[in-house]
């Protein structure tokens, strides 16, 4: 299983493995990571779920898409770089990788 | 004014939720009082565009007239249910609402915009979501295994403890049967012991309430364990809750500690030297074969004052004065080595090389060792 980094706006670093196939918000909200809401549950509904990938993560992923980037526009604090964590898959490659969370979700 | 002639504007105008009519562009055309009672108490000027109300903050690439028409189109986008906009409202604060639109078949179209203030529905969620996080968390750095099992003994939750305690990958034993951490004979007993335990009026059976129970370890091994265990009603049923305490090197503490004492006992009885251990208030506690050997047969020293057994010699005054004097200071903590005399049994006298050693524990004597060697023999 790979292990996802979660980074905490104030740096606090939470590793996680996350089984393959599960997405980075619910992985997230089953150990308890402050700074990932997830209100809608993983429809892509609520914006709550934000985080922000670097280049290495980014490079591991699909672009998002419409339905995803729409979301966006309800994250606080977006960049070039945000995402909504349960759009975003887990696979063995992103063993060890980093998600680093926004400020807030609210 | 009857019902049937009230204008709609009217209707609309008393309506106890804040709404809003807005033209195509955002334009607010109307407000009812509740809504400029949120917005603006001293009424909305027609025309001020939604956007106004919306605080500056970092949602800035949000695009609130393009959403109010899309919503107005399908009333039932997922989205309506979990996000909330955000005003800044009169009170000066940033309030969160939840948004129904309505679109006005006029022409230009126009859209009625119900707000519903959220802030206390939204308060209070992140108030129990916080709970939960701290409650999960302290579940997770538990060093006692936690676990929930159903009505029908299957594990509804099991924490990271648990995991490592049977050796099972983290997060595999939810949906699995109780049983499978339990060895095979104890089974059915326990089956019986928790459906007791459901029928019982008691909330709770805590840690040494009961006895040890044992467990079995992925690889077969079987766990002296400790447990608690508790019910809660749920609109599910019951779940049991377990707390389980891995006894192993409690276990394992206290073999080594029974060795230990088992070899120094034997070390003791059977030594060549006469030993006595003495308590503190001056008793006998224990005496070896060897010193036993100088009291008259069928004598038991124990618990007798140490000063006072049978073998100290006639002059037994001067002896007995300079015993207590010698025991006190070796109780004060400081060792004692001198000759004594001494009357065995038969009559006979000896001398003996005698020495008295405090025991420390944490700093305070608890006991005195007191060892006799044969000097010579008296005739
Ligand atoms: S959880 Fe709601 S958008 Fe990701």
């Amino acid at each position: 299983m790979p292990t996802i980094i979660y980074v905490e706006h104030n740096g606090t670093e939470h590793a996680v493995s996350v089984a393959p196939g599960q997405n980075l918000m619910q992985a997230a909200v089953e150990h308890a990571i402050p700074g990932i809401e997830g209100d809608c549950g993983g429809l892509c509904a609520c914006g709550t779920c934000h985080v922000y990938l670097p280049d290495d993560l980014a490079a591991l992923v699909d672009a998002p898409d419409e339905l995803e980037q729409g979301m966006l526009e309800f994250a606080f604090d977006v960049n070039d770089t945000s995402r909504l964590s349960c759009q975003l898959i887990a696979d063995d490659a992103m063993d060890g990788k980093r998600v680093l969370m926004p400020k807030r979700q609210y | 004014m009857p019902f049937e002639t009230q204008s709609a504007r009217d209707l609309l105008r008393s309506f106890p939720e804040p709404a809003l009519v807005i033209d195509h562009q955002g334009g607010i055309l109307f407000a009812n009082v509740a809504g400029e009672r949120l917005l603006q108490p001293q009424g909305i000027e027609p025309g001020t565009s939604i956007t106004a109300f919306l605080p500056e903050d970092e949602r800035s690439r949000l695009r609130p007239l393009d959403w109010l028409k899309r919503w107005a189109e399908s009333p039932d986008a997922p989205e309506l249910r979990h996000v909330h906009l955000y005003c800044a409202a009169a009170s000066g604060s940033t309030i969160p609402v939840r948004v129904r639109v309505g679109r006005l078949n006029l022409d230009p179209p126009c859209y009625m915009v119900m707000l519903q203030d959220v802030s206390e529905e939204q308060a209070r969620q992140h108030e129990t979501r916080q709970a939960q996080r701290l409650a999960s968390r302290q579940l997770a750095i538990s060093a006692d295994a936690i676990l929930n099992v159903d009505e029908r003994l299957k594990i509804t939750y099991a924490n990271a403890a648990t995991h490592t305690l049977f050796g099972y990958p983290a997060g595999s034993l939810v949906g699995k049967p109780l049983a499978l951490l339990l060895p095979e004979r104890f089974r059915a007993d326990h089956d019986k012991y928790v459906h007791a335990f459901a029928a019982e009026t008691s909330p709770a059976r805590l840690m040494g309430e009961r006895a040890e129970i044992t467990g079995r370890h992925a690889d077969g091994t079987e766990l002296p364990l400790e447990a608690s265990i508790a019910k809660i009603t749920t609109d599910r049923g019951q779940v049991f809750t377990a707390h389980l305490r891995d006894l192993r090197e409690r276990k394992a503490q206290e073999a080594n500690l029974r060795r230990a004492l088992s070899s120094l006992s034997t070390i003791f009885e059977h030594a060549l030297q006469a030993m006595a251990l003495i308590n503190p208030d001056g008793t006998v506690e224990q005496m070896n074969a060897a010193a036993r050997q100088l009291l008259p047969s069928g004598f038991n020293p124990q618990g007798q004052a140490f000063v006072a057994l049978p073998f100290w010699s006639d002059d037994a005054q001067a002896t007995r004065t300079n015993l207590t004097e010698a025991l006190d200071s070796s109780m004060q903590g400081t060792p004692v080595r001198q000759a004594v005399g001494i009357t065995m049994p038969e009559g006979t006298h000896r001398t003996l090389d005698f020495s008295l050693t405090p025991v420390l524990a944490d700093g305070a004597v608890v006991a005195v060792v007191a060892e006799a060697r044969d000097l010579l023999e008296d005739v």
